[in-house]
């Protein structure tokens, strides 16, 4: 399947558009793009406003995929790619929309520090939430000869799980609850005074410590507070601090495949966490109803195009 | 004669709807096509209305006990059925007292070589039996059918290894095409799903991406292909493009030399 077909199924019928577009002499995404739209309306049989949804398409398709006939660009290749259009295109006027979401996260992301001394590979992965897709973290920061680790990525895994078994886990880090610190600047901080059984919990924690001679404060501030979302324990806190991702931002940005990997913890649950990591960050203020989140978000994701095709 | 083997270790992907119409698709092209229905359930032959299970059958073709010819049945959609049973399971277990089973299927399909120009095999869901050795060793090229759903990635990528160890068993090389199925446009993780599908495989995979479609669950439980119940359906036009890029690849083969779209690396080089 190449690019263009790629493109018909994704925002046409499939065949029957891609046929038209072949026997017009397009065979590219790039011809799509740079085909005037009043000819493409004339072929494609559509209207106006459908003919200019596709030629769009077929531009973010050909962003996503580093071209018509190039293999899937590394995260650093495809920052910089972006930061370059970016700054070339700064003069345009209404890029498309998910262009554009690439584009203002890419201005917006901050340079990774090389002072900070803590190792950031994923530092660098400044998508934005519609690229981070777990799939679309699959085509765009992974070449096709990393995919071909997917079964070695499940091997690792399991060896993993088996090696979890065997570890003992500090407890009273996964049961007692902790306030949010200054490392979490994403997630709502409660401005409550903290609660009796809070307190108490809180007492309990520090006397263990204290007899079992533990540290009390043996979580760095580098490293993504535990049980902060469902599923971070200690453990994999430390982990996800050893690969370089200290925040949930960081978490939510990074790509899933290659963090697997250097973590060892399994390729979906790390979308989960990506999943939750995300949506702590984007979380609205408290006094909003969860059912007008829930229908804010729906307009959202309409409005950023997330409907079918035109030709669907 | 190409015989095609529709594999996935997958249950529910829609290999069997996707050999029904195919077959009828290419049927309507004015291919003669063979659909040997594999799969214990014999859910290809219930999807054609076939459910007399007291004939011959695919199981009698396996024990060597009736020539392949003698079972297959015309149907009135243009090709012909080897239809399944539900003693298709039971070949396992008689496998053991015969030489070479692997290559039952193999010898029987001997018989048809020069009477069809295709050879459908609806694979069971299991992938790692008997019954699969005897498809893969058949097929000039499996088809890999993946599901645009969770975990297609993942599963896709691991019935490649399946059928790559398969092969090695086999000592033999064999091609490999992968075509999506059950793909719904409507859904963003369905469309993400292709796009990572497309990255992995690229050239393996078919042009023609197959919906998701209410008239071809509703054709399959008519017993008939789906172009004979709504031939402008989507769907139709969708099986009618795809058997078209089967003959355009047939030619394709058979003008470079049986060069295949997309090689496995011989086994002894895996």
């Amino acid at each position: 399947m190449d690019t263009l077909a790629l493109l018909c199924n994704l925002h046409a019928d499939g065949p029957e558009t891609l046929q038209r577009l072949r026997s017009a002499g397009w065979d590219t995404l790039r011809e799509i793009q740079a085909v005037d739209v009043l000819e493409l309306e004339r072929v494609l049989d559509a209207d106006r406003g459908r003919a200019v949804r596709f030629q769009r398409e077929a531009g973010i398709l050909r962003d996503r995929l580093g071209g018509d006939h190039e293999p899937p660009v590394a995260t650093n290749e495809r920052e910089s790619a972006v930061r370059q259009e970016a700054s070339v295109s700064a003069t345009e006027s209404a890029p498309p929309a998910r262009a554009r979401a690439l584009r203002s996260s890419a201005d917006a992301s901050p340079a990774p520090s090389p002072e900070s001394g803590v190792r950031k590979p994923f530092a660098a992965a400044r998508l934005s939430a519609r690229e981070s897709l777990p799939v679309n973290r699959f085509v765009t920061t992974t070449t096709v000869g990393e995919l071909e680790d997917v079964n070695e990525l499940a091997l690792a895994h399991d060896r993993h799980a088996g090696a979890d078994s065997e570890l003992e886990l500090p407890a009273r880090d996964l049961l007692i609850p902790r306030p949010a610190t200054a490392s979490t600047p994403t997630l709502p901080v409660s401005p409550e005074p903290p609660s009796p059984e809070w307190q108490e919990a809180e007492e309990v924690r520090s006397s263990r410590a204290e007899l079992t001679e533990i540290e009390p404060n043996e979580i760095e501030p580098n490293e993504i507070e535990p049980n902060v979302i469902d599923g971070i324990d200690s453990e994999g806190s430390r982990l996800l601090a050893e690969a370089g991702v200290t925040s949930l931002a960081e978490l939510a940005e990074a790509p899933a495949l290659e963090l697997a990997s250097a973590t060892g913890l399994e390729y979906t649950n790390l979308l989960r966490l990506q999943f939750l990591a995300r949506r702590a960050q984007s979380s609205a203020p408290r006094e909003t109803s969860p059912k007008v989140q829930r229908s804010e978000h729906k307009d959202a994701s309409n409005a950023s195009g997330d409907v079918a095709g035109p030709f669907a | 004669m190409q015989t095609l083997a529709l594999a996935n270790q997958k249950g529910g992907c829609g290999k069997t709807t996707v050999a029904i119409n195919l077959a009828s698709a290419l049927a309507a092209r004015g291919e003669r096509v063979l659909l040997v229905d594999l799969d214990p359930q014999a859910h290809a032959s219930l999807g054609l209305g076939q459910a007399d299970f007291a004939g011959s059958s695919i199981a009698d073709v396996l024990s060597r006990e009736v020539s392949i010819t003698r079972v297959a049945r015309k149907l009135p959609y243009g090709f012909q059925l080897v239809p399944g049973s539900l003693r298709v399971g039971e070949f396992e277990e008689e496998a053991a007292r015969m030489l070479g089973p692997e290559r039952v299927l193999e010898n029987a399909l001997m018989e048809v070589e020069g009477l069809f120009d295709w050879v459908i095999l609806d694979c069971p869901t299991r992938a790692d039996g008997l019954l699969a050795a005897n498809a893969i060793r058949a097929a000039s090229l499996v088809v890999l059918v993946v599901e645009t759903g969770a975990f297609a990635l993942q599963g896709a990528v691991r019935a490649q290894q399946l059928f790559i160890d398969l092969a090695r068993e086999c000592e033999r090389e064999i091609d490999l095409c992968v075509l999506a199925t059950l793909f719904d446009p409507t859904r963003s993780l369905a469309r993400e799903i292709l796009i990572g599908m497309h990255a992995r495989f690229g050239d393996a995979m078919f042009d023609t991406v197959i919906h998701v479609s209410d008239v071809a669950r509703e054709a399959i439980a008519y017993g008939m292909p789906v172009d004979a119940l709504s031939p402008s359906a989507l769907v139709s036009r969708q099986f009618a493009a795809l058997a078209a890029e089967f003959c355009e690849l047939d030619d394709q083969r058979q003008g470079e030399g049986a060069a295949a779209p997309f090689s496995w690396p011989h086994p002894e080089k895996v």
